[in-house]
């Protein structure tokens, strides 16, 4: 009984490491986007720089 | 119809559960300042491989049978173009470089329905990249699909527009279910031949024949007329399209494709009968082909690389008609060829015959003029 009681806490314990790495490095993730996400959530910016880069026109296919 | 050329991501995308993955997981590039070096290897559209790309990773069901799916292979073109340039060999022509310059632009990624406008109507975010469940039927279908489905679907092309949008406001994906797109049953098979596609009946079960309280319904027999052929109005046909260049931009080598409209109604013989569109007649309209239509292709394969492409590439033209099944969608409910028995019997003018056919059209048309007008109902 005591056996099995150590088993779950510890398959437990293991599955909240795996949550917390996996937490961690959700977080990284984030941050290492950081650059884009500042430039692009610039809206007046990205529609201005949009404004400049269109041209031209699209045909209606289909 | 074109996208926006819009690149701003908003705030609340960012903190979504699809924001939170980070761009450079999705879209490859750098997280650095410099805005030339951030973008060197960006992958523009990261759902595209393979019919999934990075989208795989969670939505793997879908993924797996959308790699198969018409609106990713373009499988219906390919089969035709291939069928109408054999003998030849693609690699022999110019056919693979004009697919990636122009047809690819109309197969659809996960990201072109759900995230930016298609690449035909030249990309951009639909919305902020917040993504969209449910694609805009005005941006994102209409944008490919605009010369003929929803642009009629809408009243775009021609002055009436279905009964199903005009008064009920219903949208692609009221019909043609997700599920459908994004899984083509067969896989591969050409839209005529998928067993998975809404019929009328579907939602207008009284409306079979037998089963029906209308008179019209029950005088044909199951699977003689498509409804269309009832309720469809008039629609919108390209009749004489040429490959040809784009000039705006200086080497910058664009298919572009100057039509004659044509708007018409015609029935025809169906020779694309399946379990899905088993009907002996159905509603046909023009494809914009003629034997010469890719003629500029040799010209452009003497500029690039050196040699002019075959003088004949559209060798088997008599193979396939250039009057094809269609789903006509400006379904009206009253119309004027069902305004009574003889406003359709008798009326030549709404039957595909030979008289409709150009002297160089294929051979293949003969298939679909129907021989025997119905005579007019005399008693």
């Amino acid at each position: 009984m005591k056996k099995k009681s150590l088993m779950i806490t510890a398959a437990l314990l293991g599955v909240a490491c795996t949550l917390g790495l996996a937490r961690t490095l959700w977080a990284e993730t984030e941050v290492s986007s950081q650059e884009c996400i500042n430039c692009h959530t610039d809206l007046d910016r990205m529609d201005e720089y949009g404004a400049a880069a269109a041209g031209g026109s699209a045909a209606i296919a289909g | 119809m074109r996208g926006r050329d819009t690149y701003g991501v908003d705030k609340e995308f960012v903190a979504s559960q699809h924001g939170q993955i980070g761009c450079i997981n999705c879209h490859k590039g750098k997280n650095v300042d410099d805005v030339d070096e951030a973008h060197e290897g960006l992958v523009k559209d990261p759902s595209e491989e393979g019919g999934g790309g990075v989208c795989r990773d969670c939505h793997d069901q879908i993924a797996s049978s959308y790699k198969d799916a018409m609106h990713y292979n373009l499988t219906g073109i390919k089969d035709i173009v291939g069928t109408i340039t054999s003998p030849h060999k693609m690699e022999d022509t110019l056919l693979p470089a004009a697919w990636q310059l122009d047809c690819a632009d109309c197969h659809a990624s996960c990201g072109s329905c759900h995230v930016a406008w298609p690449a035909v109507a030249k990309g951009g975010l639909l919305d902020r990249h917040r993504f969209q469940k449910r694609p805009p039927m005005d941006k994102t279908c209409y944008a490919c699909h605009g010369s003929r489905f929803a642009g009629e679907y809408m009243g775009k092309l021609t002055p009436i527009a279905d009964v199903h949008y005009e008064k009920y406001q219903m949208e692609c994906v009221d019909c043609h279910l997700g599920e459908q797109l994004h899984n083509t049953k067969p896989a591969g098979v050409k839209r005529y031949y998928a067993t998975e596609t809404p019929r009328c009946e579907q939602c207008h079960p009284d409306s079979e024949p037998g089963r029906s309280e209308i008179a019209m319904h029950n005088a044909h027999a199951k699977d003689t007329l498509a409804c269309s052929i009832c309720h469809a109005n008039e629609y919108f046909n390209c009749t004489n399209c040429h490959v040809s260049l784009d000039v705006k931009e200086e080497g910058q080598i664009k298919v572009i494709f100057p039509s004659a409209p044509l708007v018409t109604f015609k029935i025809g013989t169906n020779i694309d009968r399946s379990a899905g569109n088993p009907y002996k007649y159905n509603l046909v309209r023009h494809t914009p082909m003629k034997k010469d239509s890719l003629a500029s292709l040799r010209y452009f394969q003497a500029v690039i690389k050196g040699a002019p492409g075959p003088a004949d590439l559209v060798a088997n033209y008599d193979a396939l008609p250039t009057w094809n099944s269609a789903s006509i969608h400006n379904i009206q409910r009253r119309t004027r060829q069902n305004a009574s028995c003889n406003a359709c019997h008798g009326h030549r003018e709404l039957f595909l015959t030979q008289d409709d056919l150009a002297p160089d059209e294929p051979k293949a048309n003969s298939r679909i003029i129907v021989g025997e007008i119905p005579a007019k109902i005399t008693k």
